[in-house]
C-alpha cells in the first residue's frame, strides 16, 4: 500500500499551534506554585494570543492551504480570526474582574479559554466538513467548562449542564448532517461537495438536501437562531459575565465563519433553492430576538435575548448571498465582538465581591458615580442599537444594503423594523444610566482594575475608528471576500 | 457456512433487543443490550469491517455498556415501575416516526446503495474496512482532524476532572 503524506504546512495552523502551546503551559503551571500568579498567567495567555495575532496577520500577505485539504488560511478566515482572536484577549483582561467572586482557578481557567479560542480560529479556517466537525466540538466543550466556572453558584452550574446537553444534542444533528452528506457525495471536502452539487443540484438525492437541513439545525442551535434559541438566556444569564461575552461574540464569530463558508463553497451554487428557508429564520431571529429583550429586567438576559436578535442581522447578509456578503458579515462579526463583550465587560466590572448588579433598577446613577465605566456602556449600547456614528451603526448600515442590492428590500424593511423595536431596550439602560437616582443607600462600586480599564478603552475605541472611518476598514474587508 | 453465522448472529441481536425492552429488571435489559452489541460486532467483522467490529466491541460493549451499569447500579434502580399507560401526543408522534423509521429502512433495504453517492476510492470492499486502510487514511487525508481530535479529549479530560476536583483551592 502506498501512502501520499499531503502537504504539511504548519503555516496554516500556526496561530492554533501558538495558542496550544500557550494553554499546555497554562494547565502545567496550574500544578505548580505558579499558579496564583496572576501576572504570569495573564502574561503567558496575553503573549501567545499576541503571537496568534502576529501570524493571522502574516497571513493576509500569503494565504496557505494545507493538510490535504483540511484548512485554508485564506484572507476570508483571517477577517474571522482578527474578530475571534480580539474577542479572546478582551476575555482574558475582563476576566480578572471575576477572580474574586467566582473563584476562578486562573490557570485552567485562562487555558480553557485559549483552547476554545483554538476551536473557533479553526472553525473559520476548516475546509472540510470533519475539520469543522472537530473544530465546533473543541469549542464548545471548553465553553461547557467555562459556562459551569462559578462552582459554587447553582445557576452557574444550570448553565453548564444545560448548554452541555442542548449542545451534545445539537452536535448530534449535525454529525448526523455531515454523515448523511458524506453517503450522498462521497467527499467531506467542501469544494468537492461543491462540485457535486454543481452536477445534481442540491435536492439531486434525498440525502443530501436532508443531510444539509440537519447541519443547519446544528449550525442554528451553536449560533442560537430561533427556533433553536432556547438555551441561550438561561446559559448566558448563569455563566461568568466575561464569558457570557465571550461566548455570544466569538462562538458567533467561528460558526458564522463555517456556515458562510459551507454556504458558499459547498451549496453555492444553487443557494438560491434555500434561500426561502433562510429569509425565514432572519426575520424570526430577528423579531423573536428583539420582541423578547423588550421584556427583561435582568441586563445579562437582555444582553442574551440582543444576541439572538443580532445573529438574525447576520443572516440577511447571508440570505442576501452576493458580493456584499462576507466583507459585511466579518465588518458585522468585528463590531459585534467589541460591543458585546465591552457590555458583558462593563457588568463584570461594576460587581462587587458578594452582589452583581445585573438589574437594570440596580444601575440608576451609575452614570455619574461612575463617569468612566458608565460613559463605555453607554457607548456600547448605542453601538448595539446601531446609533451613527459608532460601528454598530455602519454594521448594520452594511447588512442591509447587502440585502437591498440582492432584491430582499422587504428582508432589510423588516430588518430596520426589528432594529427600531431594539432601541427600546437599549437606550433603557442609557435613562437608568444618566436619568434615574439611585434608590436607597449608595451603593460601594469596587475599585475598577486598571487592565479591565484598558481592555474597555481599547472597545470604545475600536467602535468608535469603525464608526468613523468606516471605508478604510471596508476596503480591506472587500478583499477578505475572496475565499481560497 | 457464512450464511449459517449471520442468521445466529442476526437472531442473537435480535433476541438481546427483544430482552432489553421486554426486561422489568434495568440491569438485565442493560446486560441484554450486549448481546446485542456483541451480535452486531460479529455481522460487521463478517462483513469485511475489521475496524468497526473492534470499535463495537471497545466502545460501544464495552466503555458505554459499563457507564450505564454504573448509572444503573449508583442510583439504583428497582425492578421497573409501570406508569399508567396513557394515549398522549407523545405516544402519537413516537408511533408516527418509528413507522417512518420502519419505512425508510424498508425502502433503503430494497434501493440499496443507489441513494449513496460515488466513493472515490480504488479500493475493494474488502480492503476498505481493513485497519491498514483507515490507518493510512488517518495519517495522510485525515491527520489534521486526527490531531485535533486530540486537543478536544484533552479539553474534555480537563473539564471532566475541574468539574469533580472537591476543593475549591
Amino acid at each position: 500500500m502506498s501512502l501520499t503524506i499531503p502537504t504539511v504546512n504548519l503555516a496554516a495552523i500556526g496561530p492554533e499551534l501558538a495558542l496550544t502551546v500557550g494553554a499546555l503551559i497554562l494547565l502545567l503551571l496550574s500544578l505548580g506554585r505558579y499558579r496564583r500568579s496572576t501576572g504570569l498567567l495573564l502574561a503567558v495567555a496575553l503573549g501567545s494570543l499576541a503571537v496568534a495575532f502576529a501570524l493571522v496577520i502574516a497571513a493576509w500577505k500569503a494565504p496557505v492551504e494545507a493538510f490535504a485539504g483540511s484548512v485554508a488560511l485564506d484572507r476570508f478566515a483571517v477577517g474571522f480570526s482578527l474578530a475571534i482572536l480580539s474577542a479572546a484577549t478582551l476575555t482574558v483582561l475582563l476576566s480578572l474582574n471575576e477572580l474574586e467572586r467566582s473563584y476562578l482557578l486562573l490557570a485552567d481557567y485562562y487555558g480553557l479559554v485559549l483552547f476554545a479560542t483554538v476551536g473557533m480560529l479553526f472553525l473559520a479556517s476548516a475546509t472540510s466538513l470533519v475539520m469543522v466537525f472537530v473544530g465546533l466540538e473543541t469549542l464548545s466543550i471548553s465553553l461547557y467548562v467555562l459556562a459551569g466556572q462559578r462552582r459554587t453558584q447553582a445557576s452557574s452550574l444550570e448553565a453548564a449542564l444545560k448548554y452541555f446537553l442542548l449542545g451534545a444534542f445539537a452536535t448530534g444533528f449535525f454529525l448526523y448532517g455531515v454523515a448523511l452528506i458524506y453517503g450522498a457525495t462521497g467527499t467531506l471536502q467542501l469544494r468537492e461537495i461543491g462540485t457535486y452539487v454543481g452536477t445534481h443540484g442540491i435536492f439531486g438525492s434525498p440525502l443530501f438536501a436532508f443531510g444539509v437541513l440537519l447541519l443547519l439545525i446544528g449550525f442554528g442551535f451553536k449560533i442560537a437562531v430561533v427556533p433553536f434559541h432556547m438555551w441561550t438566556p438561561d446559559v448566558y444569564q448563569g455563566a461568568p459575565t466575561p464569558v457570557s461575552g465571550f461566548m455570544a461574540a466569538g462562538s458567533k464569530a467561528a460558526a458564522f465563519a463555517a456556515l458562510v463558508r459551507i454556504v458558499f463553497v459547498a451549496v453555492g451554487p444553487t443557494v438560491v433553492n434555500w434561500t426561502a428557508l433562510l429569509w425565514v429564520l432572519a426575520v424570526l431571529t430577528m423579531f423573536v430576538g428583539n420582541v423578547l429583550a423588550v421584556v427583561q429586567d435582568n441586563v445579562k438576559r437582555m444582553l442574551a435575548y440582543s444576541s439572538i436578535a443580532h445573529a438574525g442581522y447576520i443572516l440577511v447578509a447571508i440570505v442576501a448571498a452576493n458580493d456584499l456578503t462576507n466583507s459585511s458579515v466579518i465588518f458585522y462579526v468585528l463590531t459585534y465582538t467589541f460591543m458585546n463583550v465591552g457590555a458583558f465587560g462593563v457588568l463584570s466590572a461594576l460587581a462587587s465581591r458578594d452582589k452583581e448588579a445585573l438589574d437594570v433598577h440596580e444601575l440608576s446613577g451609575v452614570g455619574y458615580q461612575k463617569p468612566l465605566l458608565g460613559l463605555a456602556m453607554a457607548i456600547f449600547m448605542f453601538s448595539l442599537a446601531g446609533v451613527p456614528p459608532t460601528a454598530g451603526f455602519m454594521a448594520k448600515f452594511y447588512v442591509f444594503s447587502a440585502a437591498v442590492k440582492a432584491g430582499y428590500i422587504w428582508l432589510a424593511i423588516l430588518g430596520v423594523v426589528a432594529a427600531m423595536i431594539s432601541v427600546y431596550y437599549y437606550l433603557r439602560v442609557v435613562v437608568y444610566l444618566y436619568m434615574r437616582e439611585p434608590d436607597g443607600e449608595t451603593t460601594a462600586w469596587p475599585r475598577l482594575v486598571p487592565a479591565v480599564g484598558v481592555a474597555l478603552g481599547v472597545a470604545v475605541l475600536a467602535i468608535l475608528g469603525m464608526g468613523v472611518w468606516p471605508g478604510s476598514v471596508m476596503g480591506m474587508l472587500r478583499q477578505a471576500a475572496a475565499l481560497l | 457456512m457464512t450464511a449459517f453465522l449471520f442468521y445466529v448472529f442476526a437472531a442473537l441481536a435480535v433476541a438481546g433487543g427483544l430482552t432489553l425492552i421486554l426486561h422489568r429488571n434495568p440491569v438485565y435489559s442493560a446486560l441484554s443490550l450486549i448481546v446485542t452489541m456483541f451480535s452486531l460486532a460479529a455481522l460487521f467483522a463478517m462483513l469485511d469491517a475489521q475496524f468497526l467490529a473492534i470499535i463495537q466491541v471497545l466502545v460501544y460493549a464495552g466503555a458505554v455498556m459499563v457507564l450505564f451499569l454504573f448509572v444503573i447500579m449508583l442510583i439504583n434502580v428497582r425492578l421497573e415501575q409501570r406508569l399508567p399507560q396513557r394515549f398522549t401526543a407523545q405516544t402519537a408522534v413516537a408511533v408516527a416516526l418509528g413507522i417512518i423509521l420502519l419505512v425508510e429502512v424498508i425502502q433503503i433495504g430494497l434501493t440499496g446503495s443507489k441513494m449513496l453517492g460515488p466513493v472515490a476510492t480504488e479500493l475493494s470492499a474488502k480492503e476498505v474496512g481493513r485497519v491498514q486502510t483507515l490507518a493510512g487514511l488517518l495519517f495522510t487525508k485525515y491527520v489534521l482532524p486526527f490531531e485535533v481530535a486530540t486537543i478536544l479529549l484533552l479539553v474534555a479530560i480537563v473539564g471532566g476532572i475541574y468539574f469533580a476536583k472537591r476543593k475549591l483551592r
